[in-house]
């Protein structure tokens, strides 16, 4: 009994001693915070010592991805709760909520608003000889109500109050107020819808379970519809494109950008492919180009036509420059910093062809405010 | 600063031990009390380092009148002083914690005071007016060291969320104690269970309640789910307190200290008023001996025992909180306690144990109904969706699907099984055996282990880099 009661209790204060002095062993043996994901920096401040404590513990990635494995192993769950997983598909989860307008819902007025600075601009290209292309593109979870177990209920509830579940999509609100324009814009998801053995069918998958974005191969074949937009309504000159797709171990990015955040040791259980992209001969029309979207539009513009076929390339994706030939890409906070640093005006000025993004879900604030500060500085444009 | 939180765990309480047991290894017992109480007054200082003047104030004054009143002779003088003493005491946690409501209650909600509430206010105040009430009664004698009434009044494992310590408890501790490595090892056992309880299961439970009381806003749930929810709401405010408790008690004997224990499977019990032997006892019991006794407890009749008990849960649902919610969840506790009284002084009843734990656990959960939702509006929106027939709609479904989820069924069928003695007799089965116990302590340690990651990255929650 004796010897049993002392096991126990060097057992147990050794471990605990253990554990406490864990994140002093961990800085000795330099284990390394790599995780995936982008979450809030927390600056050293006494009220959010904890929270800073936490990001900065040593060997927190250890931790996250053995207790994330776990979850994901013997639950078959999602261990981030920025992750929704059904089945063997993971979605976002905001953009779950936004889908089924549980953050946002787009009224009347925000079309409207959003389609008067549009053709407000648009106007203005026209007068300074510029060209504006507006792309739509779609997201994950129009591809999936059959498998989200909630969304019957959600479609169901607005049959209930007498609303259709798709007229209040923003996509139908804005494609019913673009009809009744004449701006220039390309609908990626009418395409899909137009094309669909092409696009939803064949090996290669739209979305991949692992993904938020659509898979690479499937939107450079979009692209090149985007392509024969661009050359019908622009008039300009781009190479015929071929577009094969390769099997590949590994994902290219952002094939399984959601799978990455889970932050866990499995990989992606499934088959990835890569495109192969063939160009032929093609007149280079060094056109200047400002864009400004996500992913989603990314996946569209194929990076020969991009490197090769266009002049100066400003990307600006969300709160990032990308610039000197997709080679450089900087943080910015604002447009007026963008401008000090990398004369953002000056740029535009010699801007001969304008692209706008417009997500589905992220109509009620589309360009993340580009557009206003286009608007703001028309004259300079 | 909290238990379950990496600055205690990581940096205070390793800092706090090596410091103790260097003072434990080439001093005495006073620099172990002073040791104690500078770590003390860092933990608190680190929560609310603008009340602790007034716990250090709060201290020098009790440490006075106790003094007083333990040394004057003159009845009268000994019993006028010990009253101001109270009426000083009592009358700084009505202004603290009560004056916001009382001035809003009067003269409306945008002329009411903005007073902050002191971390741990009520704690304190009510182990020093048992002191003070013990004193008087000469029950104990006043402390002669300021810094041991100093560590009584504000030692850090039970400052916060008690148990509420009686002198008496811990006087002798406070003169002389071992810290021997058995009631070390046990200690860090009682702590590491605590933990546990708490981040893991307490936590899961307090994911659902918060779901579906803040983000929802409680309506169309239908029966079924309200249900659920309330019965998550109940345990995990019992997980979560017994754990605190677990988990002081377990730092208390790290250090030497015998901490009363607070809770004794309290959803065994088959009536309120057993309930009530059993939940938060050290609270229980101060109103026992320092309310209900002194105002004649059960000696003066049916009615007068009533009216007494009233009192008692009246103020000690007001003890819980600064909002009417609570006064009124005392006295429905009161009402069935009262109901108890009379039925067992006119009939002779004899309620199988099983429906009297079914009756006790229906009661009380009912009754956290009040203890959650602080106004009319908020019982009246809850009541009327737990009676509708449910509409799920998208944030509704968010919450279904997270009760379905199997990890959280897990936390939940594990934490109903922790209302019961099921663990306990586990425990006591595998320790009967020859090497049962090292199963019981690898558990142990597995299970901390799991609830520190989890404290370390439930928060950690990344997106990936949204470009529409």
């Amino acid at each position: 009994m004796k010897l049993k009661k002392i096991i126990e209790n060097v057992l147990l204060t050794f471990f605990f001693l253990v554990v406490i002095a864990y994140p002093w062993v961990a800085t000795f043996l330099g284990i390394e915070n790599n995780l995936s994901g982008a979450e809030e920096k927390v600056q050293f401040s006494f009220e959010r010592i904890d929270d800073y404590i936490i990001q900065n513990f040593p060997g927190r990635s250890l931790l996250v991805r053995t207790k994330n494995q776990l979850l994901y192993s013997l639950f078959d769950i999602s261990p981030n709760t920025s992750i929704t997983k059904v089945g063997d598909t993971l979605f976002s989860t905001e953009t779950l909520n936004y889908y089924f307008h549980k953050l946002h819902s787009v009224s009347n007025a925000e079309i409207d608003a959003l389609i008067e600075k549009l053709s407000k601009f648009n106007d203005i290209c026209k007068r300074k000889d510029k060209k504006l292309i507006i792309v739509i593109t779609p997201t994950k979870p129009r591809y999936y109500k059959g498998i989200l177990p909630f969304a019957d209920d959600v479609i169901m509830l607005y049959e209930k109050h007498g609303t259709n579940y798709d007229d209040m999509l923003p996509y139908n609100k804005l494609k019913i107020a673009l009809n009744n324009t004449n701006l220039n814009y390309f609908d990626s998801i009418n395409y899909i819808d137009s094309n669909p053995s092409r696009i939803i069918g064949g090996e290669v998958p739209l979305f991949y379970n692992s993904s938020h974005h659509w898979s690479v191969y499937k939107a450079n074949l979009i692209g090149l519809a985007f392509h024969e937009h661009m050359r019908k309504t622009l008039g300009i000159h781009l190479p015929s494109i071929t577009i094969k797709a390769s099997p590949s171990d590994v994902a290219v990015y952002p094939d399984a950008d959601l799978f990455n955040v889970l932050n866990i040791y499995d990989k992606p259980n499934e088959q990835f492919y890569a495109p192969i992209i063939d160009y032929n001969n093609y007149d280079n029309d060094n056109l200047n180009f400002t864009i400004q979207g996500g992913s989603f539009l990314g996946g569209l513009l194929l990076p020969q036509t991009t490197l090769s076929v266009y002049g100066e390339v400003y990307h600006i994706e969300n709160k990032n420059l990308i610039y000197n030939k997709y080679k450089n890409h900087s943080a910015f906070e604002s447009y007026d910093e963008l401008n000090d640093k990398f004369h953002l005006i000056d740029h535009l000025h010699k801007t001969d062809v304008f692209i706008l993004e417009i997500n589905e879900l992220n109509v009620y604030n589309a360009t993340f405010g580009f557009l206003d500060y286009l608007l703001e500085h028309e004259e300079e444009i | 600063m909290v238990f379950s939180s990496p600055i205690f765990l990581f940096l205070f309480l390793p800092i706090c031990l090596l410091c103790y047991l260097l003072t434990n290894l080439f001093g005495n017992i006073k620099s172990e009390n002073i040791c104690l109480l500078i770590f003390s007054i860092i933990f608190y200082a680190y929560g609310s380092i603008d009340f602790l003047p007034i716990l250090l104030g709060s201290i020098v004054l009790n440490f006075i009148f106790s003094k007083i009143v333990d040394t004057v002779e003159n009845k009268y003088l000994r019993s006028f002083v010990f009253i101001i003493s109270i009426l000083i005491n009592v009358g700084f946690l009505i202004v603290y914690k009560y004056m916001n409501l009382f001035t809003g209650f009067l003269f409306g909600a945008e002329n009411a005071t903005n007073i902050k509430l002191p971390i741990g206010i009520s704690f304190y105040t009510f182990q020093v007016l048992s002191y003070l009430a013990d004193v008087h009664s000469r029950t104990v004698k006043s402390s002669n060291s300021i810094i041991d009434f100093a560590l009584f009044t504000m030692l850090f494992p039970q400052l916060i969320a008690g148990p509420i310590v009686r002198y008496s408890t811990i006087e002798l501790e406070l003169k002389k104690r071992r810290t021997i490595f058995t009631s070390f090892s046990d200690g860090i056992m009682r702590f590491m269970v605590g933990f546990t309880k708490k981040i893991v299961l307490a936590n899961a439970l307090g994911r659902i309640a918060d779901l579906a009381f803040k983000e929802l806003g409680y309506y169309d749930m239908g029966p079924l789910l309200s249900t659920f929810v309330i019965i998550c709401y109940s345990m995990q405010i019992y997980l979560d307190f017994w754990a605190y408790s677990d988990m002081a008690i377990g730092i208390g004997k790290i250090f030497g200290f015998t901490f009363p224990e607070n809770f004794n499977m309290p959803f065994l019990s088959t009536s309120i008023s057993e309930f009530w032997t059993r939940w938060h006892i050290t609270l229980s019991s101060f109103f026992r001996d320092y309310v209900y006794i002194p105002l004649g407890g059960s000696r003066k009749g049916l009615l007068i025992t009533c009216i007494n008990l009233t009192i008692v849960f009246a103020l000690s649902g007001f003890w819980h909180g600064a909002s009417f919610n609570f006064l009124f969840w005392g006295l429905y506790n009161a009402l069935f306690l009262v109901i108890e009284r009379i039925v067992r002084s006119k009939f002779k009843i004899e309620v199988p144990q099983t429906i009297g734990i079914i009756y006790v656990f229906v009661v009380w959960n009912i009754g956290m109904i009040l203890f959650r939702l602080e106004n009319l509006d908020q019982i009246r929106l809850f009541l009327t969706g737990a009676f509708s027939t449910p509409l799920y709609n998208y944030s509704t479904r968010e919450l279904v699907n997270e009760v379905y989820n199997p990890y959280f069924m897990v936390c939940f069928v594990t934490s109903l099984l922790y209302l019961t003695p099921f663990f306990s007799k586990i425990k006591n089965f595998l320790y009967k055996s020859r090497f049962g116990f090292i199963i019981v302590d690898i558990l142990i340690i597995t299970l901390f282990l799991y609830a520190v990651i989890e404290m370390l990255t439930s928060g950690f929650n990344p997106f990936i880099y949204f470009r529409f």
